[in-house]
């Protein structure tokens, strides 16, 4: 924790505060950059093998053939490189002219085996993810765990009594061999390959990744985790994530991620396709931090049935360049969903980071409640769209988008857009954009609260509404990752 | 003459193609007779401090210095200068304060283009108020209140305004003249330092209407105000685009949209407030809301928030679904009809920016042709 600087003038803050309001030039609020520490520790050596860099038939059917895959996979694959191919880059958002797929990896794996028990993991990767605090909170919170180290899992359990129950929790390669039927028949088929360009690269290239089926009317209290880690420079992860909850069942599902510093590019596209069926309820909450290095081109996309309700939690503090918007399908009647999400984007970042959500049943609803802060040159967007199908009368919507920008050298640009094709319908949409008012904070301080104290609450009050959805451990871990040094105001 | 718009109304920031929001298209055929010496219906006075030029041959956009940057669609601004029929300049003289507006109509011949350029100053401590209306009757002279139709009569304008410093501006620019042909016109508005314009824009003509207006807050301390009432009934198709820009410190913006969609009507409305470097102390709102009366309807609304300056203030709003229920309902339970109860509460809405028309006549004509068509079936 850096030390605090000391206050110019302690005799009488509020009064100094309001006689230099029209006098002095205001000073910047000063947010510290997210400390890294740990996320930036790499590990040397710990690759078995990995392809050729670049992108071509070649290389998919050597991945294909290292992780012995059926024929359909194979097919699917070589089909979503074709699409790959003849998909133009996106004409929208953040430039990715830095992406030179001839100079990526799209395979490496480390040297260790798929295990169920932490001591069997390799040394060296085992105390990476001790570091990050996987096994610890395995065994305090979570009933289950998946860590993926660069393109294979390494580690996967599940409690007893969940399997007993039903419940399968599993690297995507075993379920491929054990539930052959289930993954084929949902395979990429809510998130095609034809989505976009990125999607259709996972298609040819994906590895690793999570299974997740819940039987009809089983509530896990505890959460499931998957950490994915990417270690090798130069190297892309691609993990798909597969989550079926049937019928009144429940689920929390938690993504964790991050990657070393380095300073050649690494590509992040994975998928994550969750089904949720009637009368049941699915949360996925996801604490991104990659390095900034890290193109982070993530997809996500969930069904929603009769009466059933999904959260999207999302905190985005790292990469380089970020465009990430998970999506909500609401196909049965009464069905929501939740989506809120903190962005903040630094030095060196554009974050574009927003939710989809489409009504395609009657009396459906969405709230969507997203934060940015952005500093230092960052670049943070907001970006959205809510389609309210003809079909989908007594949908109600409510939007709200805020954002802090701490200087002029950032920006923060919010695109929403609502498409509503029938009238019974109720909309909302709010955004606002500017300072934390030097009003409530001159207020603050004549309760006794001093000018640092009264900044830091309201900031933490801003990232607040997300932070208090996340299980306790991680939201301290999201306030650990903001440090804050206030001076001046907040502008 | 033909008309093959590619791609209009773009939006400042481009988001997902499929949503189709990024930009429009119009095209077609339609007539024009030709350069339009004067356009004056009987009756209409010019009051003191205003001046009146058709064909002017000064330069095209007047003192407006970055007039290139503020033109708008290039497509729109070639077109307009091949084929314009009316080219007019309108002065308000430095200190004048008429009481009374300018009604400046232009009337178009059935069946016949309008391509409109017309650039309007308000000189330095000026303050007036400009009516731009295009009709195919004069004000106070229409039969039953509706519009006359005409077919394949485009409707294409540009209109060029400059607020210089201290003056203040009003524009209601009304464009309810024909439910069959289309309409594109763009408007741009530099407003100086201390200065300060409020723009009307009704926009219930055309069978395909698009409407662009981008309002530049150039001056210290300048304001600007963008009002735009909407409706669309039966198959008609609007499309608009507005932008206020705040490029000095402590400008302050406002944007108020209120819209009603019925029948198997389509809209697709982006509305943008961009907070540039500089923008200091900047304050500025958006806000739509919008009656939606058919199950048929689409409506598409992008309210965008850019900001590359901190110490700003900037928030946006906006509303969608069916006239209150509840209201509807208490006013039932006095003796209303459901359709007059829902029409009471739509005009309502839209009669808060209504009476804002320093013109009584054309108040009531306006008013009077959107309660026609809420009631039409």
């Amino acid at each position: 924790m850096k030390n605090k600087k000391e206050e110019k003038n302690r005799e009488n803050p509020v009064l100094k505060s309001v006689e230099d309001a029209g006098t002095i030039p205001k000073k910047k609020t000063y947010i510290e950059d997210i400390d890294r520490g740990i996320y930036d520790l790499f590990e040397e050596n710990n690759t078995a093998y990995q392809v050729d860099s670049g992108l071509t038939p070649e290389i998919v059917k050597e991945i294909s053939r290292q992780k012995n895959e059926p024929e359909w996979m194979l097919r699917h694959r070589l089909e979503c490189l074709e699409i790959f191919e003849k998909t133009p880059m996106p004409t929208w958002g953040p430039s990715l002219h830095e992406l030179d797929m001839t100079q990526l990896v799209m395979y490496v794996r480390p040297d260790a085996g798929l295990r169920e028990d932490w001591n069997e993991v390799p040394e060296d990767i085992k105390n990476v993810f001790d570091r990050l605090g996987i096994p610890k909170a395995e065994r305090e919170i979570l009933a289950g765990v998946g860590a993926q180290y660069d393109s294979e899992v390494v580690y996967h359990s599940i409690k007893e009594e969940l399997l007993e129950k039903g419940v399968i929790y599993t690297d995507m390669d075993t379920a491929m061999r054990e539930h052959e039927d289930v993954v084929k028949s949902h395979f990429m088929k809510l998130v095609g390959p034809k989505t976009h360009k990125f999607v259709a690269l996972h298609g040819a290239v994906w590895s690793g990744g999570s299974f997740v089926y819940v039987p009809a009317g089983v509530e896990l209290e505890h959460p499931l985790q998957s950490y994915f880690r990417l270690n090798a420079p130069g190297a892309g992860q691609f993990e798909h994530t597969m989550i079926i909850v049937e019928k009144g069942a429940s689920l929390h599902f938690i993504e964790g991620c991050s990657a070393p510093k380095y300073n050649v590019l690494n590509l992040h596209a994975g998928c994550v396709e969750i089904f949720v069926d009637d009368d049941a309820k699915m949360r996925f909450s996801t604490v991104e931090n990659w390095s900034k290095n890290m193109l982070n081109l993530n997809t996500k996309q969930a069904i929603i049935g009769k009466n059933s309700r999904m959260e999207w939690i999302s905190g985005t503090f790292g990469s380089h360049i970020t465009m990430l918007y998970p999506m909500s399908i609401l196909k049965g009647e009464g069905a929501s969903t939740e989506f809120t999400g903190i962005s903040m984007a630094a030095k060196g970042q554009h974050l574009d980071t927003g939710t989809k959500v489409v009504h395609a049943a009657p009396y459906t609803s969405s709230t969507v409640q997203s934060r940015s802060i952005s500093k230092d040159g960052g670049i943070a967007v907001y970006r959205s769209s809510v389609n309210i199908l003809p079909e989908a009368h007594h949908a109600k919507s409510s939007v709200s988008c805020d954002s802090l920008m701490l200087d002029d050298e950032s920006r923060s640009d919010t695109l929403p857009v609502m498409d509503i094709r029938n009238d019974e319908v109720d909309i909302g949409h709010e955004a606002k954009i500017g300072r934390i008012s030097d009003e409530v904070v001159f207020y603050m301080m004549s309760r006794g609260i001093d000018e640092i104290t009264a900044k830091s609450l309201l900031v933490r009050g801003f990232v607040e509404p997300i932070t208090k959805e996340l299980p306790m451990e991680y939201a301290v871990e999201m306030n650990n990752l903001i440090t804050m040094e206030m001076e001046g105001s907040i502008g | 003459m033909k008309y093959d718009f590619k791609r209009v109304n773009r939006i400042p920031v481009r988001t997902w193609k499929w949503l189709k929001v990024n930009d429009t298209e119009l095209s077609g055929k339609t007539k024009n007779e030709g350069m339009q010496k004067e356009s004056k219906a009987p009756n209409i006075l010019t009051p003191d401090g205003f001046a009146v030029k058709y064909n002017p041959e000064e330069k095209r956009g007047g003192s407006i210095t970055n007039y290139e940057e503020l033109q708008g669609d290039t497509e729109l601004v070639e077109f307009i200068k091949e084929n314009k029929n009316i080219d007019r300049k309108i002065r308000l003289s430095a200190g004048a304060s008429p009481d009374v507006p300018l009604v400046a109509p232009v009337f178009g011949k059935k069946d016949h283009a309008l391509v409109e350029d017309t650039c309007i100053t308000a000189e330095e401590e000026s303050k007036g108020t400009v009516i731009l209306q295009y009709t195919l009757s004069a004000p106070g002279e229409r039969e039953d209140n509706s519009c006359e139709k005409a077919s394949n009569a485009l409707y294409a304008g540009n209109i060029y305004v400059h607020v210089k410093e201290n003056a203040s501006l009003k524009i209601v620019r009304i464009q309810d003249r024909d439910l069959s042909g289309d309409g594109i016109s763009n408007m741009a508005v530099r407003v100086d330092k201390n200065a300060s314009c409020e723009v009307l824009l009704v926009e219930s003509g055309a069978q395909k209407a698009v409407s662009g207006c981008r309002m530049d807050l150039a001056g210290e301390d300048s304001q600007g105000t963008l009002n735009v009432l909407y409706l669309g009934d039966q198959d008609r198709v609007l499309d608009m685009n507005y932008k206020m820009n705040f490029l000095a410190p402590r400008t302050k913006g406002l944007m108020k949209i209120k819209g009603i969609l019925k029948d198997r009507a389509k809209k697709t409305l982006r509305y943008t407030l961009d907070f540039r470097t500089g923008s200091k102390s900047a304050q500025g709102r958006e806000e739509e809301s919008v009656f939606l009366l058919s199950p048929q309807v689409k409506n598409v609304s992008v309210p965008l928030l850019l900001c590359s300056e901190d110490d700003v203030s900037g928030e946006h709003a906006l509303s969608a679904g069916r006239p209150d229920e509840e209201k509807i309902f208490y006013m039932m339970s006095r003796g209303l009809s459901y359709e007059q109860a829902r029409s009471l509460l739509v005009e309502g809405a839209f009669f808060e920016l209504l009476e804002t028309i320093p013109d009584e006549t054309i108040q009531k004509e306006i008013f009077k042709s959107i309660n026609k068509r809420l009631q039409s079936k």
